[in-house]
């Protein structure tokens, strides 16, 4: 089914209103001027209230059903990871905001890369198995946990950067606009422990909900064992961090390994056939 | 703006010894400032005096003020040295050089931010004292908005320039607040002292170790922190966020092997390690370990200089500014002086046609179409007089320029004046009526 012009229309504002956020966002990390800062931050916002507008109009042409493809998960955790950006950043009540707003060149271009990927509803007829309370839960919880996975994973980008220059002992880069070391390490953290829960609830309620589907399917397959490295991953990580004081570079390494392995599940499920 | 002078000497000009006999101090300020403007006759002014420069920003009622002024800053030093030393700046010149000196770009470390605050106290000064009067007001308040325009659009103010402030920056690039954050000062340099007490001020807790226990104690209590031994090091590089060590020790300090344990146990906690030593305490390799970001002297002097290199770079694009700003102040004062002209000539016209209809209509009940008429040449010839009689001046002296000049005022036209000269020959304006 040919995309609806109004939603065609809706998914190209909302992609080019991201990328000229973060465009914005880059010139501010790069050139320090704080009024690309702003004017990307707007950009943002607006990005933020047109793609909502797409998620619920999306839904309307569905007949009301919400996140019922991976596609749809991608357009939800899109959202949801620049949502999330806009959030720490307004209820961030210490540091600089100017420092915090330059992190926005590495989380825009992750929600620009889902919200592409996930591209505009290629047909709104949901078939009536996938209109299940228990699937739906699985979608959002996971769309959740890959938004605060995606900040996380764009905090440790900007972490292992950062401590490089430092390092380096390159103290007048760019780099030295982001936030301090501790900043990006305490956030990466908190974002860990958002997620980790969320992408519980989601392995639980899809295996579930896959038995209920299909009683007689293997009980693991590539995807499953893929979602399951994932969860143990954080799951490891957030114990190391705990018990053995893991902080900084290795914890950010170990971030952006749970995450890839997280993006590795999505390819998984973008790549199999059928409704997806 | 001719009247507006800046006369004074500065670190471009003068070595120290004679800014600091010329140097005010706040509090001799207002007598000096009421004392000069007497003796100079001066109708505004500002003393400005800092470690850096002694000026005096003034509007001089004569020409004699200015020789007043130097005469006054003569007397306070030798005037021999200070002759050489001495600058005067007048009318557009002193307006960019009070500009570039509140943008700090006049300043020996350019950027510095200080110089901003120290005008604005002269200015203060200078206005409890009533010596601030219309343009000294117009300079100084575009001065400090030109400052503000510097700063947001270059990057002038960026990165610190000396080795204590450097430090204190890149702790700020590992740590978000100072606030609880613990400072172990190992051995007690200048700058080391330096760096540590700007940390402090922002909230850190310092640990001060020292060989003799007296000296760290002496230096804690001066700070509000604590003195510890010198056998405490690695139980103190365990706890401490930063470390700043300058000791005069010809051995490494800081061990390797010693500080591959002292991570461990602080489990990769982040620790800012400063060497301010030469020769250093801390072993280099001591860099490589996990959580640990080590700078040596060398290291921050070269933060420095780049960030001087970039002031530098910036200034550039700071004195463009400055020339913009410079050319609309000009513009504005202009126009501005034009402004008790306008409202003159248009008191004047408004006047005369005033006059001129109460005494056509004054006394009478009922307008006529003849009144207006006479009323309207009445007007016309009472202003149109003293014009005539100037042009004819002007025409027999041979300033065709004001010939020229004045049919333009009244937006008329070459060809108009052709036509008129075609048509018939001038006739001479009409004889003034007495009202």
């Amino acid at each position: 089914m040919p995309w609806h012009p109004f939603l065609a229309w809706l998914f190209g504002g909302v992609g080019v209103l991201y990328a000229l956020s973060g465009a914005g966002y880059f010139g501010l990390l790069l050139r320090g001027d704080e009024r690309l800062g702003r004017a990307a931050h707007w950009a943002l916002l607006w990005a933020l209230a047109l793609h909502f507008l797409f998620l619920i109009s999306v839904a309307l042409f569905a007949h009301g059903t919400i996140l019922w493809s991976i596609d749809e998960l991608l357009r939800w955790g899109s959202w949801g990871v620049a949502f999330s950006y806009v959030l720490t950043l307004q209820f961030k009540r210490r540091g600089d905001p100017k420092r915090l707003r330059a992190l926005g060149a590495f989380v825009l271009p992750l929600v620009l890369l889902f919200f592409l990927v996930a591209g505009p509803p290629r047909g709104v007829e949901v078939p009536e198995r996938f209109r299940s309370l228990l699937r739906l839960i699985h979608i959002a919880s996971n769309a959740l946990g890959l938004a605060a996975f995606a900040v996380a994973f764009a905090t440790s980008i900007a972490y292992l950067f950062a401590e490089r220059a430092l390092r380096r002992k390159q103290a007048r880069t760019s780099l030295s606009r982001l936030p301090p070391l501790d900043t990006l390490d305490a956030m990466a953290l908190r974002m860990v422990w958002l997620g980790f829960p969320l992408l519980t609830i989601g392995a639980v309620t899809g295996a579930f909900w896959a038995m209920r589907l299909d009683p007689n399917s293997p009980p693991i397959g590539w995807n499953q064992a893929m979602a399951l490295i994932e969860w143990v991953l954080f799951g490891v990580l957030l114990l190391l961090r705990v018990v053995a004081g893991w902080r900084g570079r290795r914890a950010a390494w170990g971030t952006l390994l749970g995450f890839l392995v997280g993006c590795a599940v999505l390819v998984g499920y973008a790549i199999r056939s059928g409704p997806r | 703006m001719k009247e507006f002078f800046v006369l004074g000497l500065s670190h471009h000009t003068a070595p120290l010894e004679i800014r600091e006999r010329l140097a005010l101090p706040p509090l001799a300020l207002p007598e000096a400032l009421a004392g000069l403007r007497q003796e100079a006759n001066l109708k505004e002014a500002l003393l400005l005096s800092t470690c850096n420069r002694v000026e005096l920003y003034a509007v001089a009622q004569d020409d004699g003020g200015k020789n007043h002024a130097r005469r006054w800053m003569e007397e306070r030093a030798r005037p021999a040295e200070i002759f050489q030393a001495l600058y005067l700046r007048e009318g557009k010149e002193a307006i960019r050089h009070a500009f570039r000196v509140a943008s700090s770009l006049d300043s020996m470390v350019v950027g510095e931010p200080q110089i901003l605050g120290q005008i604005k106290e002269a200015y203060r000064a200078a206005e409890s004292n009533g010596a601030i009067g219309p343009v000294l007001r117009r300079v100084f308040t575009q001065a400090f908005a030109v400052a503000r325009r510097v700063r947001r659009e270059t990057a002038i103010a960026s990165g610190s320039v000396s080795v204590s402030s450097v430090a204190c920056d890149l702790a700020g690039q590992i740590f978000e607040s100072m606030q609880g954050k613990r400072v172990l000062l190992i051995g007690a340099g200048k700058m080391a002292e330096a760096a540590a007490r700007k940390l402090a001020q922002g909230g850190a807790k310092l640990f001060v170790l020292n060989r003799s226990l007296a000296r760290a104690a002496e230096l804690a209590a001066r700070y509000g922190g604590e003195p510890r031994g010198f056998s405490e090091l690695e139980s103190e590089l365990k706890l401490a966020d930063i470390a700043i060590s300058s000791t005069a020790s010809t051995r490494f300090v800081v061990e390797y092997e010693a500080m591959r344990e002292i991570v461990r146990e602080r489990r990769y906690r982040p620790l800012f390690l400063i060497d301010i030593a030469v020769p250093r305490d801390v072993d280099p390799r001591v860099g490589a370990l996990e959580g640990v970001f080590l700078y040596d002297i060398d290291d921050l002097r070269r933060v420095a200089e780049d960030n001087l290199l970039l002031r530098r770079k910036e200034a550039e694009a700071a004195e463009k500014i400055i020339e913009q700003e410079v050319a609309s102040f000009e513009r504005a004062s202009r126009e501005s002086s034009l402004k008790p002209i306008f409202g003159a000539i248009d008191a004047h016209v408004r006047k005369i046609i005033r006059q001129e209809l109460e005494e056509v209509f004054g006394h009478k009940k009922s307008i006529e179409a003849k009144d207006i008429d006479r009323a309207i040449e009445r007007a016309a010839s009472k202003l149109l007089h003293p014009i005539f009689v100037e042009l004819r001046r002007a025409a027999e002296n041979g300033n065709i320029g004001w010939v020229t000049m004045v049919p333009r005022l009244f937006g008329i036209s070459t060809k108009e004046i052709e036509k008129e000269s075609t048509q018939k020959d001038p006739e001479p304006p009409p004889p003034l009526q007495k009202a």
